[in-house]
């Protein structure tokens, strides 16, 4: 065999055209979804004036920009056509097409102001797919499915060829700027603390870890030799498949290194398709199902014609009203001359409220495809830096989830795994639930009748309640609450008791809370209601007419985190996140058996999402929904099907609200196996000292 | 596959992979789109330098100003607005700054603001985070009074 010939052997091997349409509905998929949510963005540099234009590529021979309409049309284009590109209809078309729009707009996007990196590889995958036989199978216009074949193969080398290359092309641009001397360690560490500070001084989200590690200079070395070796060693990638797919998991997981270290997000790396190459794509089961759902897509093709239309319709009043808006808001800095600012009235301190519509879109959006695509919300009402960093904190929700899932399944729940796994997996549930409902809470909620924090913790608390409880084990349905909650200085402690009206069942609990972080009680606050506590417990919870007892010890870390610190359209909301650990002895009324004779561990995890209400300190108070992992409460786990029964804990609603000074009353319901209502009436006294 | 197929691929890949090759021709600094150079973390960067916009108070303590005051809620929009403002030159970055003034003058939380300036502060990035955040070195770029 000629050179030649075992060249293009290696460069062409045999494979099903399935791997390659699975390809073309990955990388489709994504580019048509990165173009979606970042309508606002990519469409906003229409409007801005030609000074800050330098194109680059393929927008190179443009001497002015195009003109704002050209802009939305081809953002408008490349967004049907991708619609095709993803369903494989009239591919040979619509894929070479789809790729030079998508080349285009983002390459015109890049001609404005930075040069973003995270985008290069997306485009020429697409590209290369568009060029290929990418629709044989799993699309709209697919027969039958062909053999294996070098003319699917090559397609596919190809594309994990260039993505080689580009680690290969950084590298050694390590090498030219630096030397070798950049795997020694130093270099990488002045990058993160460039990068870190840079943030840090714009007021933007900066990684905290990255901050915290730069302080560790030993920690360098071993991190900037694995990535001089993971980019000068990628070559090797393309030699084994196994060599392949190890390379691949090690590229990705430098990319959520990079994302730790540096709050850098590289989405199409991130999601793992910019290494789907490297895998027998085919054979993975999401993949399947997502052909499955683009075969009954394309069958109803006329319809999603349609949809898209009534897409741009909705874009096209997106742009409509963000002209508007623009223009209410007056000349934009970039534009403005010195006439312009001595004309101009003062401005407000915020940037103009979205309009109406544009609200409502950015509400939608934020519900669909924002609950799979968190930070759509805000994307589309051009918040773009609020949205990334929900899509980040989304990646990280997600990849801790996956995790701790992955160990828990692996191990068949081994028990000495299960404990820190199952509080990852609850951990990342709890931030890519709060990603989402920050925001749908920051597109949604009006600025003007957002709450803040309390300014004073009171001194003395009493709280008087009744609660409902319909339990599918237990005969008691009326309970009545009474609870002291004092403070002082960071210190808290609160007696509780709950008694049965209808049943012989009373529960006694005292919490000791020390305020480890954060301002709150001990001087007033500066309208941030972050803390984090530390919690312990104990509770006698009786059970006479079932003839048992539980005593439970515990000790827990409580948190809340204002979002305004994220990010200043999330001003008013909070996340809240509990890790702890409890243990129980169950006492049973058996002659045989005494106190103590079952022991158990019980994981203590907990998340929640509120906004604040008016002034609490006045009148106002908060809301929050939650999730508690705890399963010995009045609402217990959730009651599930399958081999999820019994895991869960329970979810709940609570929230409060004071009249004056003085007076408040709580509400709250919880959903667990069994359902929980009921309201307390609140007094507060004095201000902690 | 064909002959015709062959030819097309194989000069599709050729020509992917010298356009992605082009880069390494680059002078330092020379970037494109999407065949790049990657120069990012490539070089370290001793220095970090932003531009900020400052209100000054009647004992001339300067204290920066948030993104929403500068114009956008978008801290690194912000960052870009100044940074090209400063390197616009005088009467770019004065107007930028009267701007700035005027808005200061009407935020009810900012009284004691006499003055706006926009500077270049320059840190050592590892001493911030190792030894805390002392004061870089400020050079002014423009100052403008905040009109009462």
């Amino acid at each position: 065999m000629s050179t030649p010939e075992a060249l293009w052997r290696w460069a062409a091997p045999a494979a099903p055209p399935a791997r390659l349409a699975a390809l073309r509905i990955s990388a489709g998929g994504f580019a048509l979804v990165y173009l979606i949510v970042r309508t606002g963005y990519l469409t906003s540099y229409a409007e801005l004036p030609s000074q800050t234009f330098h194109p680059v590529g393929v927008a190179s021979w443009l001497e002015q920009p195009l003109p704002p309409a050209a802009v939305y049309v081809l953002h408008a284009l490349a967004l049907a056509t991708g619609g095709l590109y993803l369903l494989g209809a009239r591919f040979r078309l619509s894929g070479p097409v789809f790729a030079a729009l998508l080349l285009w707009v983002l390459t015109y996007r890049n001609s404005w102001s930075m040069i973003f990196h995270t985008e290069n590889l997306l485009v020429l995958h697409v590209i290369v797919i568009g060029l290929s036989r990418a629709a044989d199978a799993w699309a709209f216009d697919a027969k039958r499915d062909a053999p294996p074949s070098a003319r699917y193969g090559w397609a596919i080398r190809t594309l994990s060829a260039l993505t080689v290359l580009s680690y290969v092309l950084a590298g050694v641009a390590k090498l030219r700027n630096t030397g070798w001397e950049w795997a020694l360690g130093d270099a990488l560490r002045v990058q993160v603390a460039y990068d870190t500070v840079r943030k840090i001084e714009l007021g933007s989200f900066h990684s905290p870890l990255g901050a915290y590690l730069v302080r560790h200079a030993w920690v360098f070395p071993p991190l900037a030799l694995a990535t001089m070796a993971l980019e000068l060693g990628a070559p090797l990638a393309l030699l084994r498949e196994r060599w392949g797919r190890i390379w691949a998991f090690g590229a990705w997981g430098f990319h959520w290194g990079v994302l730790a270290l540096m709050a850098i997000t590289f989405p199409y790396a991130l999601s793992g398709f910019q290494f789907f190459s490297f895998f027998r794509v085919e054979t993975w089961s999401p993949l399947q199902a997502t052909a499955r759902a683009v075969k009954w897509l394309a069958r109803r093709a006329p319809r999603l014609g349609a949809t898209t239309l009534l897409t741009f319709a909705l874009l096209a009043v997106t742009s409509h009203t963000r002209a508007d808006e623009k223009a209410r808001a007056g000349p934009s800095m970039e534009t403005m001359t010195d006439a312009d600012a001595h004309d101009a009235a003062p401005p407000p301190s915020r940037a103009a409220s979205p309009s109406p519509s544009r609200r409502a879109v950015a509400i939608a959006g934020a519900i669909v495809p924002g609950l799979v695509v968190h930070g759509t919300g805000h994307y589309v009402l051009g918040r773009t830096g609020t949205g990334s960093r929900l899509l980040a904190l989304e990646g990280i929700g997600a990849g801790m989830f996956l995790a701790g899932g992955v160990p828990i399944v692996l191990t068949g729940a081994n028990r000495f795994v299960v404990g820190p796994a199952a509080a990852l997996v609850i951990a990342g549930f709890g931030v890519w639930s709060m990603t989402w409902l920050a925001d749908v809470y920051g597109v949604s909620w009006p600025e003007h009748a957002r709450g803040r924090a309390p300014r004073h913790l009171p001194r003395l608390q009493t709280e008087l309640g009744y609660l409902y409880v319909d339990h599918p084990q237990f005969s008691f349905h009326h309970l009545f609450e009474q609870a002291l909650d004092f403070r002082h200085g960071r210190l808290r402690l609160r007696p509780s008791a709950v008694f049965a009206s209808d049943d012989a069942n009373v529960r006694f609990r005292v919490l000791g809370s020390w305020r480890w972080l954060g301002t709150g009680a001990a001087r007033a606050t500066t309208g941030d209601g972050s803390f984090t506590d530390v919690d312990v417990a104990l509770t006698h919870h009786r059970y006479d007419s079932d003839g048992f007892s539980i005593a439970t010890a515990e000790a827990m870390l409580n948190g809340r985190l204002d979002l305004g610190r994220l990010a200043v359209d999330l001003t008013g909301s909070f996340g809240e996140f509990g890790l702890g650990l409890g243990l129980q002895a169950f006492d049973y009324d058996v002659p045989a058996l005494g106190f103590a004779t079952d022991i158990e561990q019980l994981l203590l995890a907990r998340f929640g999402f509120g906004a604040y209400l008016g002034a609490p300190d006045e009148q106002g108070g908060e809301v929050s929904i939650y999730y508690d992992h705890r399963h010995d409460g009045y609402a217990a786990g959730l009651r599930l099907g399958g081999l999820g029964s019994g895991v869960a804990g329970h979810f709940g609603l609570s929230a409060n609200w004071y009249f004056d000074a003085a007076w408040g009353v709580a509400l709250r319901a919880e959903v667990g196996s069994a359902y929980l209502t009921g309201f307390s009436l609140l007094f507060r006294q004095g201000t902690a000292r | 596959m064909t002959q015709g197929e062959r030819f097309f691929a194989g000069s599709l890949v050729i020509g992917l992979f010298a356009l992605s090759l082009l880069p390494l021709t680059f002078e330092s600094g020379e970037d494109s789109f999407p065949f790049s150079s990657y120069p990012m973390f490539s070089r370290p960067r001793r220095q970090a330098e932003t531009v900020q916009a400052l209100a000054l108070d009647e004992k001339r303590r300067a204290h920066v100003l948030p993104p929403s005051v500068v114009g956008s809620e978008e801290a690194m929009q912000a960052a870009a607005t100044l940074r090209r403002a400063a390197a616009g030159g005088g009467r770019r970055a004065k107007t930028l700054c009267r701007h700035i003034a005027r808005r200061v003058a009407a935020d009810g939380n900012l009284t004691g603001a006499i003055a706006v300036e926009i500077a270049r502060i320059s840190y050592d990035p590892v001493r911030y985070l190792t030894a805390g955040p002392t004061p870089g070195r400020r050079r002014r770029v423009v100052r403008c009074k905040v009109p009462r």
